[in-house]
Order: C-alpha cells, then structure tokens, then sequence
C-alpha cells in the first residue's frame, strides 16, 4: 500500500513535467501551426544554462530561471518571427525546426562537449530538499514545478476560453481570412502565444537541468513522451494536455515500481500506440478544429 | 483563350526521337554501373586509393537508403523520421544470426528485408487504417525510432545486453575481400533501390502515390486505394532499407541500439532526398553522393560537430530555398550542370588539386550546385550577355 502511495505521488510529480514540457509544443502545434522540433533544443539549453550558472557562478538553481525564461521567450519569439517571414506551411516548419535543433545540439555539445553533467550536490540544494509527510517523500522543486505546471495550464485555458484575445486567436485559426476581415491582429496574437510557449519550456528545462544528469543528446529522450502527451491531450488543449501528462507519468511511475524499470521510458509511446489503434483522435478535443486536410 | 483553343491538344510525337530519349538514361545508367562494377579489379593497376572501395561501399549504402526512403515518403509525402527502424531490423537479424556462427550474408539480407518488411506492415496499419495525418506519421515515426532504440539496449534477446558484435560472414568465394564483397553487394542493392524506385515513380502505384501526395482527399474519391499503396510502398521501401541496414552490419562490426536506432540514418536520409530532390528518383542519388562526399570530408577533418552543424542549417535552407531540390532545378539547366561538374572534375584530376578523387567529386558537386541554384532571373540575364550579337 505504501509503495502504491509513493509511486502515485512521484508520478502526479513527474506529470507536472511532463505537463510544463508539452504545453508550448501543443500550442504552437495547434494554434501557430509550427510543429517545433526545435522546442527541445530550447529546453535543452535553458538546463545547460541552468547548469553553467549554478556550477559555475554558484547561484540557486532556481534562481537561474531569471536567465532562462528571458532566453526561452526570445528563441521562441524569434522562430516565430522565422516561420512567419518565411512562410513555411507546417511541414516546411517540422523540417526546418529539426534542423534548427541539430544546429542547437551541436553548439551546445561545442561548448559544453560530450560529457555528461550534473549540478554537484554542494551548488543544488533542491535535490536533497525534501517534503516528507508520514513515510512518503516529495521534492520540494517539483512541487514548485507542479504548481507551475498547473498555474501554466490554468492561465493558457484561462487565455484560450475565456478571454477576448482568447477569443480572437482561435477566431484566427480556424477561419484566418474572416478573422483578419474583423479587423483581428493574427501576428500580435501569435507572439503571445510563441512567449507562453518561450517561458514553459524555460520552466521545464531548467527543471530538468536541476534533476537531471544532461548530455548534448539527451534532448531527444522527451521526444516520445511529449509527442504522447500532446497527440492525447488534444492540440492545444491545456486541460488536456495536464490531464494526459498526469496519466502517462502516472502509467510511468507505476511500471518502474512494480514492473520493469527500464521499460518505463516505453510505456508512454505503448499507450500512445494502443490508443492511436482505437481512437486516432485522441482522448480530448483539440481547442480549434481546423476543417482543412 | 483563342490561343489555347487554337493550340492541337497533343505535340505530335516522333517515335524514334523517342526511343532514343527512353534508353539514354538507362544506357548511361548501364555504364556507370559497369564501370564501377569494375572498379576493384582496375583499382590497384590505376593507382588508386584503396580507401576507395570503403568510400565506394558506403557511398552506395546512402545511395540505397536514400533511394528507399524517397521511394515511399518523397513520393507519397509521408515523411518518414524514423527510417532507422527499418535500417536498424536489417542489422539488428545480422547481428542475432552471428550469435551463433559465422551467418551467409544472402541469408542475413533476405532476413533483414524480411523482418524490416513486417515491421513497416505494422507501423503502417497502426498510422494508416484510419487515415492519420502525414505530420502525425513524420512525428510517431521518429519517436518510434527512440523507443525501439531504448527497448533493444533493454531486451537481451534482441540487443545481446548492449552490444553485439558481427565478427565474420561467409559468402562465396569470387567476391574477393570482405571490402570487396561489400563494395559488390552494396552496389547491387543501391542498383536494386534505384531501378525500384524508377519503376515505382513510372507505374501505377507511383501515379497513385503522387495523388496522395497531391491532395490525399481527391486521390481517395477518384479511386485511388490510398491505403493499399501507402502499405505496399512503405512495406517496399522497408524492405530495400532492412536489407542495406543487414549488409551494414558486416561494416560496423561493432553494433549498439543508439547508434543504430540514433538520428543519424534517420536525419541523413531525409536531408539527403530533400537536398537532391523527392519527386524523382534521381534526386535522392545526387542527394546521397553530395551529402556523403561532404561529410566524409568533414569527418576526414575531424569536424564531426561542424558536419552536424552543417547537416541542420542545410535542412532549414534547403526546405525555406530550395524546396524542389537540385534534381529539380538540373531539369532546367541540365547542360549547364552536366559541363560544370564534369569540367571541374576533370580539371582538378588533372591538376591534382582538390585533394585525391573524393575531393574532386566534391568540389565538382559544388560548383554545379552553384551554377543550378542562380536564380532564372540572374541566369536568363548571364546568358543573354554572353550570347549579345548573335542573330536570334
């Protein structure tokens, strides 16, 4: 029983990550139409510069997420100026996104080579920082990090459902020539977006800097669970990316304690399979319909 | 309009012009092939490198791997992100055939295609029986390559606990080397692959598959049974890249899930047919010879890092600039481009600057790259000037 408490709680934990991770893909996925591979090229560098400045210039951790949202708010502004200026339809953004993270990938592997990195225990205070209730553990960082999660979800359906530019973005993509006829600004809406997504996926990546060991390579392991989360979740639904990042991290945390651990990394892509079979559109509805293709 | 109502319906055709222009390709084709065919046994009396014959090898590996994957995702335009899965159940039925004992190399190609072929059946149902997305299939498949890389390294019956080695193959004895039998066998299944995908591009299904590729949504109302021949090119294209990745096994020798399963195959093969071109078989061959030439340089040089830099800034200016790919922008010049490259080949062999053949061929590649992308406008202009007082 106590074992089963503990998974349940290290994976409503986890699932705050996954969560903070996917919500950017899923927006600029749903709402921007950029399919943005380079997304985990962002995460990739706010944890290494997450890393540098606390191993280096010795600052908390957490502290660090002054440099890194500013940096993911900017990369992330900056495709989104890219893809609008050139005007790559989404499968020209998926390719060129791809290439943007190659790009990333080799300059931080230049910079701060092959090996792999750890904040030392001495400069990570958040790592041994934990929350014990009766017998069961939880890190203080990713209880930060779940209620980080949650206040991002909260404001982007808050955004999306209730607000007048909520309004107006969704307005814009389904129908974007009406949209514009109304006199909507579809580029000021875009940005908007482009910067939640640029701050989330700062927030996520200088998590995954604080609990992680980091290698140039490692930006791809999130692929599959993201890509899970988001094809569950519904483009750009946060309400349903929260809830499926919760349940796959859940499925996650389950296999490694009961089943095999190692196989865990499997189980998000394996639902993601078995549901794609039974129901391809997945669990929730994407925030806009878009009737083309 | 009176223009185009007065204007026949059909160029008349000249049968034997024709013909001619139907065989010239495959003729030209037939000697290139012969030629190279040749190369291992003229190699030594020519005095050239032997490095030449692993070059060669590894160059008609790309060919072949390019030439597959194009032959599914560039035609229909599904892209594929994950074709190091198909790559990788080639190598990975060499690698458990060796297990055991020394496998015959024909043994393990026709497992490897078979087994790339069932796993491409399955990914195929799983994406198509309910008609997903192309961008979904691009991003599933490429996760998909991740996991499988992480399930090997964990399941030992299939990964051996991390590595697995393929020491030695037995094959028949008049392929000579194992370099040279590689360089044989390669070039055979690169030979295969095109003439497949040139085949492909001309029947049917190849028709069908620009259809999908055009607008999936009409193909499938005017008749076109999209899932069939989404199925049977995939399972195809898998099949000619199970039985590359199975022969490849004998090169690396030394065989993990992450190098296997890694972005490498699956991002090179992608570059390579977009850089060369998708809607022609030929575009992935000059995709693969440019792209292997260069970062065979670069890794000559030590620059590994670079050649990934350039593998991704190539990606984005390829699909922002040059979205046809230089097969497309040769059916506009084909003259200019066939000179240039076969000029400055032939110069820097003679003058033995550029560093050896491979070097040629690269800096030869390059020069004709530059004279395909000027822009119409700029050439149309060059042209005229160079052509001033002659009567029109």
């Amino acid at each position: 029983m106590q074992q089963w408490i503990q998974a349940l709680i290290t994976g409503l934990l986890l699932g705050g990550l996954y969560a903070t991770l996917s919500l950017g893909f899923s927006l600029t996925w749903g709402l921007l139409r950029t399919i943005n591979f380079a997304h985990f090229g962002f995460a990739l560098l706010a944890s290494y510069v997450t890393y540098e400045l606390s191993t280096v210039h010795g600052f908390d951790p957490l502290l660090t997420l002054v440099a890194t949202v500013p940096i993911g708010v900017a990369l992330s502004l900056g495709l989104q100026w890219f893809v609008s200026k050139v005007k790559l339809d989404m499968f020209g953004t998926l390719v060129a996104t791809f290439g943007l993270l190659l790009v990333l990938e080799a300059a931080i592997s230049r910079y701060w080579l092959q090996d792999l990195r750890r904040i030392p225990t001495e400069n990570n205070p958040w790592l041994s920082n934990v929350l014990s209730v009766g017998p069961y553990t939880m890190p203080v960082v990713q209880i930060l990090g779940l209620v980080a999660a949650v206040a991002l979800c909260g404001f982007s359906w808050w955004l999306l459902q209730r607000s007048r530019a909520g309004y107006a973005i969704r307005a814009s993509v389904e129908n974007p020539t009406m949209a514009r006829a109304f006199g909507i600004d579809a580029t000021r809406l875009g940005y908007l977006i482009a910067a939640i997504s640029g701050v989330s996926v700062a927030i996520a990546g200088s998590m995954i800097g604080i609990l992680y060991a980091l290698s140039p390579a490692s930006a791809l392991i999130w692929v599959p669970v993201t890509l899970a989360v988001v094809l569950l979740g519904g483009l750009a639904n946060p309400v349903g990316v929260a809830i499926s990042a919760t349940a796959l991290a859940l499925a996650e945390s389950f296999t490694r304690q009961f089943a095999d651990p190692s196989l865990a990394q499997l189980v998000a892509l394996g639902i993601l399979v078995i549901v794609l079979l039974f129901k391809p559109s997945g669990l929730f509805r994407p925030t806009v319909e878009v009737s083309e293709r | 309009m009176t223009a185009t109502q007065t204007r026949a319906p059909e160029a008349p055709t000249r049968p034997t012009d024709n013909a001619a222009r139907r065989w010239t390709t495959p003729g030209v084709l037939l000697v290139l092939v012969i030629g190279l065919a040749a190369l291992p046994t003229l190699q030594e009396s020519l005095g050239l490198d032997a490095y030449l014959i692993v070059f060669g090898y590894t160059l008609f590996f790309w060919v072949t791997q390019a030439s597959a994957w194009n032959l599914f995702s560039g035609f229909s335009g599904y892209l594929n992100f994950g074709h190091a899965i198909f790559y990788g159940a080639g190598v990975y039925v060499t690698a458990n055939l060796a297990r055991e004992s020394d496998p015959n190399i024909f043994v393990a190609i026709l497992g490897g295609a078979l087994a790339a072929a069932v796993v491409a059946a399955l990914i195929g149902y799983v994406i198509f029986h309910r008609g997903l997305a192309h961008e979904i299939f691009a991003l599933f498949t490429f996760a998909l390559a991740i996991a499988i890389g992480v399930l090997v390294r964990n399941v030992d019956a299939i990964g051996g606990g991390g590595v697995l080695m393929v020491s030695m193959v037995t094959y028949p004895e008049f392929l000579g080397s194992v370099n040279e039998m590689l360089y044989y066998l390669g070039l055979l299944l690169a030979v295969v692959a095109v003439v497949a995908a040139a085949l492909v591009q001309r029947s049917r299904l190849g028709l069908g598959l620009f259809a999908i590729r055009d607008d999936e949504r009409v193909a499938e109302t005017m008749g076109v049974p999209t899932f069939r021949y989404k199925m049977i090119a995939l399972v195809l294209a898998a099949a000619i890249g199970g039985a590359s990745g199975a022969l490849n096994a004998v090169m690396i020798s030394f065989i993990e899930p992450e190098a296997t399963f890694g972005i490498d195959v699956s991002v090179m093969v992608v570059l390579m047919a977009l850089v060369g071109g998708r809607r022609h078989w030929a575009g992935p061959v000059i995709g693969a010879v440019l792209m292997f030439s260069l970062s065979d340089r670069l890794t000559g040089l030590g620059m590994t890092e670079l050649s990934q830099l350039l593998t991704g800034l190539l990606l984005v200016v390829v699909i922002v600039g040059l979205k046809g790919g230089i097969h497309e922008r040769w059916q506009r010049r084909p003259r200019a481009g066939l000179i240039t490259f076969l000029g400055v080949l032939l110069v820097l062999l003679v003058t033995g600057l550029g560093g050896g053949f491979i070097g040629a061929l690269l800096f030869a590649l390059l020069a004709m790259i530059v004279v395909l992308v000027v822009p119409d406008a700029w050439w149309a202009r060059l042209v005229n000037r160079s052509r001033e007082g002659q009567p029109r």
